[in-house]
């Protein structure tokens, strides 16, 4: 009987992900051979992970502003933390000026760890004009990138991945990227039925491939003809997702399979005082399955993972202590989990290609109320994690003596902090960037993005230029490039899944056009990349090794 | 345009199937056929008809109830309440008959929903919180909202038991305007909804000042007998928590003020809140804003998900208006909607814009509709409890895998496929739901049991025995199957593929003949493996994922 090749789900899909985004769908554009070209072109190999605050985050006890906490306690004295102590609010940079002083919540010890190796920043104030209080609205602001009278139906990591990848999802996987360009992790809550007499346990992500055996014979062969009514599309849906998972399935459970953590134990249980159902850590394990996912060299531009519980109106600290409770456990699993994923792909080699940071529909009100917690507010931090940043405390204190309705008022629009992803992190050209809706934020943009690959426009500026031949080449590269001022520098090759080959010993980082060799010796046909870093400023070259 | 005129004559029984596949939680054989005789108005009225109250769900433990003034085993832990309360819910489903009753239980649940593990510290409020979403399955929308109010549940749920005179606590205000009555129109300004604002969240929340849960169970709703919430007050029987300040609503309220009765020395008897929240629930229901929501909220539920402004205007405004002449009964509108030429596909001029098979099976309908269609029982629960729980158990684990964690919305608005735009039910489909969804079909065959014992099992040579009109012809079985499993027409292709290919395997069996000397042998193995094939074949279909 013929029987389709159906349904090879790998264990990312066991646990929840969903390879299409939070409400906004990857529809495709048609091909194109002039966005074709650039995709071709793309070589950056940078990775976004998204951290969604589900529920509203209380920015005030996440960050606190340490030159105003006398307002900041008397607004919230049931659930302020607190200035003095052993569970005291931790001084982030006491170097920083008066109004950038912040202090994270005690639990956030990992993050200020993170902080001291440069490798943390934040983002205050962070909202869009005319803040809606619904939970729902607002999520669909900020992932649709528009502002709160828009009804896009689309979102602006879907428009991004459109312009860059033309045709997706009906011309993918292809050879050149035959990866997902996006998946959103589950949630990981299990709500697993507990009784005596044993049911099933459920399908983990700890155990892919029994999970990949276990359904690979499920499905039929399609409808040929789809009839053209609503039922229709329907069917013609549930047939992409069913295409779209064929597609990927067999290739994530290989990459899955191919790639492995390093030694670093990711968290678990919250230390101190929580609700059962804040106890376990919700975000490591995703975080563990990403890291597991890069070093398999999976090409995934976008991961999204989302963690629920934030919408804290009442106990959101413990009664008798306002630095613990299920705010506290929450902030605690994101900032060691963050942690623990950066370590272990530092171990790995892979850190710089990843810039993760969290988001949240919106903040919460300043005052607290009596039932130990918040209400809907408006502006909150994000908060920026990773290898290539520039760490530090973007934008001001608010200012609690002049709130809006009770409320911390916008500083940057969201939308500043996504254009840096969009421009500076992922390498877009502007007119990726008007596809994304997002050109009017671009010279508005935060700069927290440190390794950029700068545009032609930029580089010309600079004089810096990089130039590889022969290429192809069978074996030896000459490595041109020309500097205008001496450089902190470093030239290395790495291959398409971020390994590097070596680095290039002793390169000049002098004014002045400058030549050198690589041999690729034992390394096998293939594309490679060329990095020259230079500064803040990142070239990449693409080369072909094709050895007869 | 879209019709709400009556169609006429007796449904027949694709339409008949139809109505019950939307109506009910899923029609049996012998429900299509008794209906399908039925014009649409007699079948309304046989959908309205209620269903009999069931019993409430029992410990296995002590093998009573843990309903006042039985009290739960104090050995037990939270969790297993509500384990038990979920199964019971679905059990209800299971049994429940044709008629409209549990699916509008269903409905309330994901428009009104309770988060269980914000309540099941107590292991009654879930449970109290379905009786009073069952009370009101066939009834009034405005005496239902009325009634969430002062639910503990509810009160626990949104928050609103911490809403006292002196720290406003705006959560159930404001999703009380937002998602239960009024929603959300365009902002016009800051804070300025259209239908409501900001100021009207903050005079509601006022007005709801005061309430506190009775975990005694001591107060009980006059109306439906079910244990509710209370006015916080002292021993005189004084309100001391309620705030007795005027209450000023917006223009979207026609500026509307709101005043505590009776105020003496700054406080008011409990009677006075009752009369308050009476007088604020008239005035946010005599705005057709809230007749609008809701009625979108049932098109989307029984219809499609999409509104249009054609369907705005010729469906939901008409019947925004009927709600209002019937004092927000929903049934006067279902009784509309569910005879309606449009509900039926039967618009003139005819359009695509079909609503047969064009909504994708909530987890629930795709597993229990299975069930119910399929006529299966689990064990006993009478003679065989803990069996009953663990198959129950078990159907929970299903519907999770395939992305309903009932009970346990993620969101207070509910599960995302009934309210998120823009795909709304398409956000039962993901990869790895769509899998667990196929896989289902094979579960059932191969039967769910526990420690070696059988607790479900859907056999399917019987149940095509006793019910295709003749299992001999090839052609005419597959028919059959096609009709009972599948919601739409099928071309020929399509129906070639399931006799040629799944069941004759390519040519290689002859039905007929195989048939045959199953009667005369009984030896059933080849007949009952293609059956089988062709049952899960049908189940595993894009197209049976629709109803």
């Amino acid at each position: 009987m013929k029987r389709r090749d159906f349904m090879k789900l790998s264990s990312l899909v066991s646990s929840g992900m969903l390879m299409k985004f939070n409400g906004v769908p990857l529809y495709a554009f048609e091909g194109d051979s002039l966005l074709h070209k650039i995709a071709k072109n793309s070589l950056n190999d940078k990775v976004l992970v998204l951290i969604e605050m589900h529920g509203g985050n209380d920015g005030l006890n996440t960050v606190i502003p340490i030159n105003q906490y006398g307002q900041y306690y008397n607004h919230r004295a049931n659930i302020a933390i607190p200035e003095n102590g052993l569970r005291k609010f931790i001084t982030l940079d006491s170097t920083l000026p008066d109004n950038r002083q912040v202090g994270l919540h005690p639990d956030m010890t990992a993050a200020k760890a993170m902080y001291d190796q440069g490798n943390f920043a934040v983002i205050q104030n962070v909202s869009y004009e005319n803040m809606n209080g619904s939970h729902f609205r607002s999520r669909d602001v900020w992932m649709m990138g528009g502002g709160y009278n828009d009804y896009f139906n689309s979102g602006w990591m879907g428009r991004y991945l459109d312009y860059t990848y033309p045709g997706y999802p009906d011309n993918y996987p292809s050879p050149q990227i035959p990866d997902p360009l996006a998946i959103e992790m589950g949630t990981a809550v299990s709500l697993a039925f507990h009784r005596e007499q044993g049911i099933p346990a459920g399908l983990s992500i700890q155990d892919p491939v029994a999970f990949y055996n276990l359904i690979n014979s499920v499905g039929i062969d399609p409808p040929l003809n789809i009839p053209d009514t609503h039922a229709g599309d329907e069917i013609e849906y549930i047939m992409q997702i069913e295409k779209q998972a064929n597609s990927y399935a067999e290739r994530l459970k290989d990459v899955y399979e191919a790639g492995a953590n390093s030694n670093v134990v990711y968290p678990d249980l919250y230390p101190y005082i929580a609700p059962a159902s804040s106890k376990h850590n919700p975000l490591a394990p995703q975080l563990q399955v990403i890291s597991r996912l890069l070093s398999g060299g999976i090409g995934t531009k976008i991961f999204i993972c989302r963690i629920g519980g934030f919408d804290s109106h009442a106990n959101q600290v413990v009664n008798n202590n306002p630095t613990m409770g299920s705010h506290a456990a929450l902030l605690y699993h994101i900032s060691s989990a963050m942690k623990a994923f950066y370590d272990d792909l530092q171990n790995m080699g892979l850190a710089d290609r990843v810039l993760s940071m969290t988001f949240s529909e919106f903040g919460r009100r300043v005052a607290s109320n009596a039932s130990y917690g918040t209400d809907h507010g408006n502006a909150a931090p994000m908060l920026v994690f990773g290898t290539c940043i520039n760490p530090g405390v973007y934008g001001v204190n608010p200012d609690i003596a002049n709130l809006q309705y009770g409320n911390i008022p916008m500083e940057f629009d969201y939308r500043q902090v996504f254009t840096s992803v969009v421009k500076d992190w992922f390498n877009a050209p502007d007119q990726a960037l008007q596809e994304v809706h997002f050109e009017q934020f671009v010279d508005s943009r935060i700069d927290y993005v440190r390794c950029k690959e700068l545009s032609t426009t930029e580089l010309f500026q600079q004089n810096l230029s990089l130039n590889c031949y022969p290429n192809p080449t069978n074996q030896e590269l000459f490595i041109d490039y020309t500097l205008k001022q001496e450089v902190d520098l470093k030239i290395e090759l790495f291959d398409l899944m971020g390994r590097s080959l070596g680095a290039i010993e002793d390169a000049p980082n002098t004014p002045g056009s400058h030549s050198v060799m690589f041999n690729f010796g034992q390394v096998i046909s293939g594309t490679y990349l060329v990095r020259m870093y230079a500064n803040d400023a990142v070239l990449t070259r693409k080369v072909i090794l094709s050895k007869s | 345009m879209a019709s709400l005129a009556p169609i006429s004559g007796t449904l027949g029984k694709q339409r008949a199937a139809h109505l019950l596949r939307r109506a009910t939680m899923g029609p049996r054989l012998q429900d299509i056929n008794a209906f399908s005789s039925l014009t649409a108005q007699a079948a309304f009225n046989a959908l309205v008809q209620n269903d009999p109250i069931p019993a409430f769900p029992k410990d296995p433990n002590t093998g009573t109830d843990w309903i006042y003034p039985n009290v739960p085993d104090p050995t037990q832990i939270n969790d297993i309440w509500s384990d038990l309360t979920k199964c019971w819910w679905l059990s209800n489903v299971k049994n429940s008959g044709p008629n409209l009753t549990e699916r509008m239980l269903w409905f309330y649940h994901t428009h009104i929903p309770v988060i269980m593990t914000r309540i099941s510290w107590n292991p009654q409020l879930a449970i109290d919180y379905l009786r009073v979403l069952r009370h009101y399955s066939l009834g009034n929308y405005k005496d239902l909202v009325k009634a969430m109010c002062i639910d503990n549940a509810m009160l626990i749920h949104l928050d609103g038991n911490l809403n006292i005179k002196s720290v406003p606590q705006e959560n159930f205000g404001r999703e009380f305007l937002e998602l239960f009555t009024v929603g959300k129109g365009p902002e016009v300004a800051l804070g300025d909804y259209t239908n409501f604002t900001e100021q009207d969240v903050k005079s509601l929340t006022k007005v709801l000042t005061g309430w506190g849960i009775d975990t005694t169970f001591q107060t009980v709703d006059p109306v439906t007998g079910i244990p509710s919430g209370k006015v916080k007050a002292d021993n005189n029987g004084n309100a001391t928590q309620h705030d007795v300040t005027v209450k000023q609503f917006s223009q979207a309220f026609s500026s509307q003020t709101i005043q505590t009765p009776n105020v003496v020395n700054w406080s008011c008897s409990t009677a006075s809140v009752y009369t308050e929240l009476g007088a604020a629930v008239d005035m946010v229901f005599s705005s057709v804003n809230t007749a609008k929501h809701i009625v979108r909220r049932l098109y989307r539920q029984f219809v499609y998900f999409e509104i249009t402004p054609t369907i705005e205007t010729d469906i939901i405004e008409p019947l925004a208006n009927t709600l209002m002449a019937n004092n927000y009964d929903l049934m006067s509108v279902l009784e509309v909607l569910l005879q309606s030429e449009h509900f039926y596909d039967l618009d003139s001029p005819p359009t695509s814009d079909n609503s047969i098979g064009a909504i994708i099976k909530s987890p629930l309908d795709l597993t229990l509709g299975a069930i119910r269609f399929f006529e299966l029982n689990g064990p006993n629960p009478t003679t065989n409890l803990n069996q009953h729980y663990n198959l129950y158990g078990q159907l929970l684990q299903q519907m999770s895998l395939q992305g309903l964690e009932l009970f346990e919305p993620l969101d207070v608005a509910g599960y995302d496929p009934y309210f998120q735009v823009p795909s709304f039910h398409r956000y039962w489909i993901s990869a790895n739901y769509l899998a667990n969804r196929y896989k289902f079909a094979e579960l059932l065959i191969n039967g769910f049991s526990s420690g070696g014992t059988s607790l479900l099992k859907l056999e399917v040579l019987p149940f095509v025995e006793a019910n295709a009109m003749q299992a001999s012809d090839p052609a005419v079985l597959v028919q059959d199957l096609v009709e009972w499993l599948i919601p739409i027409a099928i071309d020929q292709a399509r129906f070639d593929y399931f006799k040629d290919e799944i069941l004759l395997n390519n040519g290689a069996i002859d039905w007929t003949t195989e048939w045959a000397n199953y009667q005369s042998t009984s030896n059933n193995t080849l007949v009952k493996a293609q059956l089988e094939l062709l049952v899960k074949s049908l189940m595993q279909s894009p197209e049976y994922q629709l109803f």
